[in-house]
């Protein structure tokens, strides 16, 4: 990590990253730093992110692209960066970005951060980035990561994990970001909800974070069988993830399943037939929205719709 | 007569059909789509004369939820929902429902008689109506006379697949070295067909009965095209158009059950909208000019209300037809 010259003023940007964006900001914020306030991801932030990437690149990555160079025309200048997810592209994402935007003329610093980091328990890199990002002491971020945490798990409780089953359940699975973001979505848990359903999710950051081993027996279990359909490996990012809650939902009866990816995301790829394999044998309805910059409002609302439909109707008989 | 109206707004054509209580086709009028607003109009003034009184209406296709607002429909479903229905009622065993229109082309999969599966295409316009259409003006022929002209010939060409764009301008070299035009169109029902398969098939197991519906349909060179990729018989209907009209009618019937249809022939357009306020009888509640401030104001002289904007814009209609229903003196009302 650099060292700075006297009179450097860090101000920090955070890519927007749907109602964690807010959470993210307030810690920050609370050790004392300056943070640039998120910008949502709109067209603009696409438009920016598809100009400066390659073509076949996965869709998030043009996204957050797009979203740092808005931070930094907004004078930020030390960029955090949420960084691996296994074995899949978004682990090389921030070099990416960091080199596209040296390019461009830009000066920052770019500082990831890793699942990893958090695995020694007392939190040690992630402890000493904060350490260096703020010149905190380790016990005064160790009261505000507890708090913030506890904060943090209220609201993932109350969005999706203590959900009831209702009339209608359809559960949504895929890519975490493409998923949870619903400006590159078009909100479609939000159309799903406003048509009457209740829309379930396993997908969540701290399900990330934690490590493996303090995960509950049942998702050992799915995912010892989910492993089982590949070569006993992760294919990175939430491949494994997206097997495991079809099992995990099928076993539950749900109405249905939304599986969300980005064009072309290759673990979401990989597993697609597995997917397509297990709501065969299940009798699950299936419905598979791949999301892209040209991917329109109107076109993802009449399969959402028509899904829905399909589903009530199937019901009804 | 009783009768029930459903009209399917796809992006190059128009479908209206009117289905009395049998369940039984009375009437029904296929047109080119113009905007919306007058290919409304024209369908409606054709199907709504004699003795006919609509007792529900359902619309479906792209332009549903704006033609939704024009005539008060009391249903608006998606069209592949409207195709499913619609053909089920015209061949109940039926197993694959293969749909090409104009600008986008689904496959619906049923299975004991509930829809199992649907896609659409994405993006891509390779496979539908509109890249036959544009061929066949480049060619110069009508698309009516498309199939006909095909099937008179023994040797198809191979044409680029993917790309409707790609497809025509491959059409046009073809024709510039000396193919004959027969040849050329049962090249390009050849690739649509296997770009229809491509785009929307992928990996699907197409059980028979397969029936086809839209205009394309009519398109025999298509339909032979089809059957030859699958390997399986495929069933056309009289009027394959009609399947969306005729599936959204259906639901409207089923739907409706006695309940009093909100359907109107005359376009409500918001902006028509005027608020007629006899503030003589006003007791001063304040239902109104607490809800709607910007139209609505209390007189500081004998504090009653009065109306200051008579135009009600869009997204405020709800609001005002609310006031007016809960006004305990029944002096707003709206008028077109």
């Amino acid at each position: 990590m650099l060292k700075h010259k006297s009179g450097f003023k860090r101000k920090i940007g955070l890519p927007y990253y749907s109602f964690y964006t807010r959470h993210f900001k307030e810690f920050l914020s609370l050790l004392g730093l300056d943070v640039v306030e998120p910008i949502p991801i709109t067209e603009q932030t696409i438009k920016l992110g598809v100009n400066n990437s390659p073509e076949m690149m996965c869709f998030p990555y043009k996204v957050v692209l797009g979203n740092f160079l808005q931070l930094i025309k907004k004078g930020a200048n030390t960029l955090v960066m949420f960084n691996s997810c296994g074995k899949c592209k978004l682990r090389h994402y921030y070099k990416l970005i960091d080199l596209k935007l040296r390019e461009l003329n830009y000066n920052f610093e770019m500082v990831p951060i890793r699942p990893v980091d958090f695995i020694p328990l007392p939190l040690g890199p992630f402890m000493n980035k904060l350490v260096y990002l703020s010149g905190k002491r380790k016990w005064e971020i160790a009261k505000i990561i507890k708090k913030k945490w506890q904060e943090l798990k209220e609201e993932e409780n109350k969005r999706y994990l203590a959900k009831e089953f209702g009339k209608i359940n359809i559960a949504v699975t895929g890519e975490i970001y493409s998923v949870l973001e619903e400006n590159i979505n078009q909100n479609i848990v939000g159309q799903l909800e406003g048509l009457g359903a209740t829309v379930h999710s396993t997908l969540n950051l701290r399900a990330l974070i934690i490590p493996r081993t303090f995960h509950s027996k049942e998702r050992k279990l799915l995912r010892e069988k989910a492993l089982s359909f590949l070569d006993q490996s992760d294919p990175g990012g939430h491949g494994l993830h997206s097997i495991e809650d079809v099992l995990y939902w099928s076993q539950r009866g749900i109405d249905g399943i939304v599986h969300i990816l980005p064009l072309s995301c290759h673990p979401e790829i990989l597993v697609e037939e597995i997917i397509d394999y297990l709501c065969r044998k299940n009798e699950v309805p299936l419905l598979r929205l791949r999301i892209d910059e040209t991917s329109s409002p109107l076109n993802i609302g009449t399969r959402v719709e028509t899904f829905f439909e399909l589903i009530k109707r199937k019901k009804e008989i | 007569m009783k009768c029930f109206l459903g009209i399917d707004l796809g992006s190059i054509s128009t479908k209206g059909v009117l289905i009395d209580e049998q369940e039984n086709i009375v009437d029904s009028l296929y047109l080119r789509s113009r905007d919306i607003e007058s290919s409304l109009k024209e369908i409606l003034d054709y199907l709504l004369r004699q003795d006919r009184e609509i007792v529900g209406a359902g619309v479906t296709g792209s332009g549903r939820e704006y033609a939704k607002s024009l005539i008060q429909a009391d249903i608006v479903k998606t069209e592949i929902i409207a195709h499913a229905v619609g053909s089920f009622h015209f061949l109940p065993q039926v197993r694959t429902i293969i749909d090409i229109g104009g600008e986008d082309s689904k496959l619906i999969l049923l299975e004991n008689k509930v829809m199992r599966d649907f896609t659409m295409n994405t993006i891509c316009s390779a496979g539908m109506g509109a890249s036959m259409e544009n061929i066949a003006v480049r060619l110069g022929i009508r698309i009516e006379d498309f199939g006909d002209l095909a099937l008179n010939s023994q040797k198809a060409i191979n044409l680029p697949m993917k790309c409707g764009v790609l497809m025509s301008s491959a059409v046009v070299s073809a024709k510039n070295r000396g193919s004959k035009v027969e040849d050329i169109l049962k090249g390009v029902a050849r690739a649509v067909a296997r770009n229809f398969l491509a785009l929307c098939a992928k990996g699907k197991k197409l059980e028979e009965p397969i029936l086809f519906c839209g205009m394309t349909a009519h398109n025999k060179a298509l339909v032979e095209a089809l059957e030859e990729e699958i390997g399986r018989k495929i069933i056309v209907p009289e009027k394959p158009e009609l399947m969306g009209a005729l599936g959204i009618a259906l639901i409207a019937k089923q739907e409706m059950r006695g309940r009093q249809t909100s359907f109107n022939s005359i376009f409500q357009r918001p902006e028509n909208y005027k608020i007629i306020h006899h503030r003589k009888d006003c007791i001063s509640c304040g239902n109104c000019f607490l809800n709607a401030p910007e139209y609505f104001v209390k007189d500081k002289d004998d504090g009653k209300s009065r109306c200051v904007k008579e135009r009600v814009e869009e997204k405020d209609l709800n609001k005002i037809k609310e006031i007016s229903q809960n006004c305990p003196m029944k002096i707003i009302k709206l008028e077109m």
